[in-house]
């Protein structure tokens, strides 16, 4: 669990220069700069790793340079997501990930069937959909910080969530996988919140 | 589909796809190419400070095109940014450590050439050829097991067939900074089945063996011929026929006992851990 009340005095002994302070926000930060990355770009390639790595130096590089010590968390997570879905749209890496490509270990092979159809799926989603996914239901950000990070509107980052679910939910009907969540109410929410949007 | 009156349509749901990403998270650092496994083995180390980074780019790289003496030559051990020494016919893989290392005489030179995606100030060097460095000794560490290369005092080439997550390896707390680490079995990854093995090694470079398995006990997915990758961690027993620190070699016959390691969701193949290691 990070102490983001520790995290910021770090940062601020970080962006005035302190070594030690900076080694330590990089050491705290690491699981999350890195499995983000991962996530975003794809878990199991090289291209994944290598995303993770450079999101690690780009944090670095920044820490000197940041205004707002107390919004480091957020800030490295918009560092991070930036960095992968750049990496993961120039590598277009889904064509090609599991094969010559693959990290031993992550890309293993899936003991359960269904999980993999769901992998094969979310993999096949829109790098920034995936972002939107992997930000809300694994780093745990809310729509806003989602939305910061990635730099579009909370909407957005609503539509983009209710996609993604939707579109993962076909993918695995069409596979014969037996779904999911049927939530009425989610459902006309996502309806109204359109409507809405279209009327604004 | 409808309910109530209502078309709805389905989504996915929120805890399954929770589910698939703790399964794919991976560890908590970058993995390194195998052919750069300096950059990829402590990541934050080494962007915790970026003259020693690029110092650390530039001096420790080593590519194929590197040339050597006469007792030592480098070679790459994979694409961008190799990280093996071979020094004397062994090979000795690099990898940072977490402490400074105190290094004593020189005793070798070598001729490193530059990684092809070295940079200095975020731009690639042209026309470099590389640099001379020096193998120094890590004080209390026979070169024939470790040493480092002048000028960088963070990171320990080890001898192939050594291995630091052994508790009794004399730079494993410098590597791990506590008697407690690597444990492969963290939060991450729960313990399994544990069987009986034994197989041909057919490499032990930094960080695991490569077994081609003969038989094997109390697993129905090893089965004979099969190569499998097996890590060391600090709970991993040598045996003393192995000496001190233990050393194997390639193409040694190992008895090994392993424990899977299942990843969260089962999502993924189990790793194989191993709790003992004996001729």
């Amino acid at each position: 669990m990070i102490d983001h009340t520790e995290l910021s005095a770090l940062a601020r002994r970080a962006s005035n220069g302190d070594e030690q302070a900076v080694g330590e926000v990089l050491r705290r930060l690491s699981p999350v700069i890195t499995r983000t990355a991962r996530l975003i770009v794809g878990a199991g390639s090289w291209a994944a790793e290598d995303a993770a790595q450079e999101a690690l130096l780009d944090v670095a590089r920044g820490l000197s340079r940041l205004e707002n010590p107390d919004a480091l968390w957020s800030w490295a997570l918009r560092v991070t997501s930036t960095r992968a879905v750049k990496i993961a749209r120039r590598e277009a890496f889904l064509a090609f990930r599991r094969t010559s490509d693959e990290v031993e270990g992550i890309a293993a092979e899936s003991r359960s069937e269904r999980m993999q159809a769901l992998r094969d799926a979310f993999d096949r989603l829109p790098t920034r959909m995936r972002a939107v996914v992997v930000l809300r239901l694994y780093v745990g950000l809310s729509e806003a910080e989602t939305a910061e990070a990635l730099g579009c509107a909370v909407g957005t980052v609503k539509s983009q969530l209710h996609e993604g679910r939707r579109r993962l939910a076909s993918m695995l009907d069409k596979q014969g996988f037996a779904p999911l969540t049927i939530n009425a109410e989610e459902e006309q929410d996502e309806q109204k919140r359109r409507s809405s949007a279209a009327d604004g | 589909m409808s309910r109530n009156g209502d078309q709805v349509r389905l989504t996915a749901d929120l805890e399954e796809i929770q589910a698939l990403l703790r399964a794919y998270e991976g560890p908590r650092e970058p993995i390194l190419r195998p052919r750069a496994a300096r950059r990829a083995r402590r990541p934050i180390v080494l962007v915790g400070g970026f003259a020693a980074a690029a110092l650390a780019a530039g001096i420790l790289a080593v590519i194929d095109r590197a040339g050597g003496g006469p007792a030592s030559t480098s070679r790459a051990t994979s694409g961008r940014c190799a990280s093996t020494i071979v020094w004397r016919g062994v090979t000795y893989s690099g990898s940072q450590t977490n402490a400074t290392l105190v290094v004593g005489d020189r005793f070798a030179d070598v001729r490193l050439p530059t990684c092809v995606d070295r940079t200095v100030n975020g731009k690639p060097v042209e026309g470099d050829t590389g640099v001379t460095a020096s193998l120094v000794k890590i004080q209390g560490i026979d070169p024939s097991i470790a040493f480092a290369v002048a000028g960088d005092n963070e990171t320990a080439y080890i001898a192939a067939g050594y291995f630091p997550q052994v508790r009794l390896f004399p730079l494993h707390r410098l590597f791990y900074g506590t008697d407690e680490d690597p444990n492969e079995f963290d939060a991450s990854c729960a313990p399994g089945n544990g069987y009986r093995m034994r197989g041909t090694l057919l490499s032990a470079d930094f960080g695991h063996l490569t077994v081609r398995v003969e038989s094997a006990s109390g697993s129905d997915g090893v089965q004979p011929g099969r190569v499998v990758r097996i890590l060391p961690d600090v709970h991993t027993r040598m045996s003393p026929e192995f000496g001190n620190p233990s050393r194997v070699n390639s193409g040694a016959s190992l008895g090994i006992a392993v424990r899977e390691c299942l990843p969260p969701g089962g999502a993924s193949s189990p790793k194989l851990v191993a709790t003992e290691i004996g001729p």
